[in-house]
């Protein structure tokens, strides 16, 4: 990656990094969409890219797993992206549990449009749409996406960050795991956005507060639903 | 001769399967869905998917035309509403694929008697400026051989090619043969063949991309230049695949100063009945868009259509100077004493 265009500070940074280290060992192809990572064709200089529309990624990634039944697929989506516009292609590919690793970026908001809501904005959080913060009776409850997944017992499911170093080697032992995986495997990585909470290190803290809430979450779902494993 | 008798849906479909089909995904919308049911009976199931929706479905095509299979998909009206978007993203992004619509009445969810009323819809098919070829044939040998010239013409223009039939002929049983086109192309364009070079420049690099995004000025003004030559390209490309692109009988009898009538798809043929019955011209486009007729001489020019003014659209910015009448019936195919009526 000779150039990036993300804000400075930005938590796509180190993950863009490592999924393309793994794209040009294993010659896969990458499927980019929109949001923050919607110039990701154009950063990954010499990987086969695909540039889906909005929410789409998983559709082209199933149609491009049919047809290339050897090559590594990568879908690179944001929240916005993978779990507001693009929810219906992420349940399906979940259910028929295609061979793609997608890589989830959660920044909890729309952040190239200028920080909105999406499915994932947390209660009470404020963005320019949530001006009072998000309530659950006008915004309903954020979406979890580990939920989602468990639909399909054989769907892998990974939480990381990339707010800590920790967090970012979490996530590199979990993509090169997720590789490997004969079925459609997620990755979650929350992920620090500093042009729009606050500043640098509210932003990362805030990542940090949020990947802790999922991980005690899991831990109540889990105690909740009959037959879990976890 | 190896002439079948065929319903027009299914017809259409075992042409796709002879022509290289690769790869289909679809979603069931009657009047179409005879051509979802043939494939799955006929194709393998990893690359038949039954799609959860049209979103799904043009995205699913979006991303096996990137592979450079050959794909389709068979829907109406309404899906192909929701088709749109993707529409447009593979004519941004160079992303051949066939679509078959058969067109049912109404705006909205309308019925599922026959219109013409998609012509509104295919003419500019998605945003931005994303003209596609639209083929209009009007027999189920027109269809099957549309379905020929649609993949080649797809292929050698890298854009998706839009079958339009209304749904009395994708429903109609008639003999049919299906042909083979020969037509070959190297798609050295396409992603997955894994020539990556680990080493390179940004201009050097000989990896693949499949995007419509354009992020700097010159990648737009190189774009914008493609799609329009493209378009300038489109009908001599249609025309080396396509033998008839129009059907025609002049109206010689007043020199200078001709009679015709004008449909597509079912009423095309019963235009032909009319048109001799009263003694005048017609033509029938079987490629809508680009539309290329020479004739001359249109003084008075009837357009009938069933649902919509599309194609009344069409010939008045054809023939400017000629006088236009057009006649839409409601949601029926009409017979030649109706058509006959309507004119007077």
């Amino acid at each position: 990656m000779l150039v990036h265009r993300y804000c400075p500070g930005c938590g796509h940074i180190n993950i863009s990094k490592e999924v393309e280290k793994q794209l040009i060992e294993k010659q896969g192809i990458i499927i980019g969409s929109v949001g923050c990572s919607v110039a990701l064709p154009e950063l990954f200089e010499v990987v086969d890219a695909v540039s889906s529309a909005h929410g789409r990624a998983l559709s082209v990634a199933t149609a491009l797993r049919r047809c290339l039944p050897d090559t590594l697929l990568i879908t690179y989506q944001g929240d916005g992206d993978c779990c507001t516009i693009g929810i219906g292609e992420l349940i399906h590919t979940i259910l028929r549990n295609e061979r793609i690793v997608c890589v989830l970026i959660n920044n909890n908001q729309f952040a190239m449009t200028g920080f909105q809501m999406s499915a994932t904005t947390p209660i009470d959080i404020k963005t320019k749409t949530t001006v009072n913060g998000r309530k659950e009776s006008y915004h309903g409850i954020p979406i979890n996406v580990k939920l989602l997944m468990k639909q399909n017992p054989k769907a892998k499911y990974y939480l990381s960050n990339s707010a800590s170093k920790k967090g970012i080697d979490l996530f590199k032992e979990q993509l090169k795991e997720a590789l490997n995986n004969d079925g459609f495997s997620l990755l979650e990585v929350m992920s620090p956005c500093p042009t729009f909470w606050g500043n640098a290190k509210k932003s990362y803290e805030f990542a940090l507060e949020q990947y802790e809430k999922k991980i005690e979450e899991e831990e109540h779902y889990c105690t909740c639903l009959n037959g879990c494993d976890n | 001769m190896n002439k079948k008798f065929l319903q027009g849906n299914v017809a259409a479909a075992l042409s796709a399967l002879e022509n290289g089909l690769k790869f289909y995904a679809g979603y069931p919308i009657t009047p179409s869905t005879e051509f979802l049911e043939v494939l799955a009976e006929k194709m393998n199931q990893r690359i038949f998917i039954n799609s959860f929706s049209e979103l799904e479905t043009i995205n699913l095509l979006y991303g096996a035309g990137s592979a450079g299979v050959r794909c389709c998909t068979a829907t109406s009206g309404c899906g192909l509403s929701l088709m749109r978007e993707g529409l447009s993203y593979m004519v941004g992004a160079k992303v051949p694929a066939v679509i078959y619509n058969v067109s049912r009445y109404g705006p909205g969810l309308g019925g599922i008697t026959p219109s013409n009323e998609d012509i509104n819809m295919c003419w500019g098919v998605g945003h931005g400026q994303s003209k596609v070829p639209i083929l209009t044939p009007s027999s189920v040998q027109e269809i099957a051989d549309s379905m020929m010239y649609a993949f080649d013409i797809a292929d050698a223009l890298r854009i998706p090619v839009i079958i339009m039939v209304d749904a009395i002929l994708g429903q109609m049983y008639e003999p049919v043969e299906i042909h083979k086109s020969t037509f070959t192309i190297n798609k050295d364009w396409r992603v997955g063949q894994n020539k990556h070079n680990v080493i390179s420049s940004r201009k050097t690099s000989i990896r693949k991309v499949i995007q419509s995004y354009k992020s700097f000025a010159d990648e737009m003004e190189e774009q914008t230049d493609f799609i329009i030559e493209r378009e300038k390209n489109m009908f001599s490309v249609c025309k080396t695949f396509i033998p008839e692109t129009i059907k025609v009988k002049k109206d010689d009898k007043r020199g200078l100063f001709g009679e015709y009538i004008t449909a597509i798809g079912t009423t095309g043929r019963v235009i032909q009945e009319v048109a001799d019955k009263i003694n005048i011209g017609y033509f029938v486009p079987i490629l809508l868009n680009p539309f290329v007729c020479d004739i001359t001489n249109v003084k008075k020019l009837t357009v009938v259509e069933v649902g919509g003014t599309g194609l009344y659209d069409i010939m008045k910015y054809h023939f400017p100077r000629a006088e236009i009448k057009s006649i839409v019936f409601s949601h029926l195919i009409p017979d030649t004493g109706e058509i006959i009526e309507r004119m007077k």
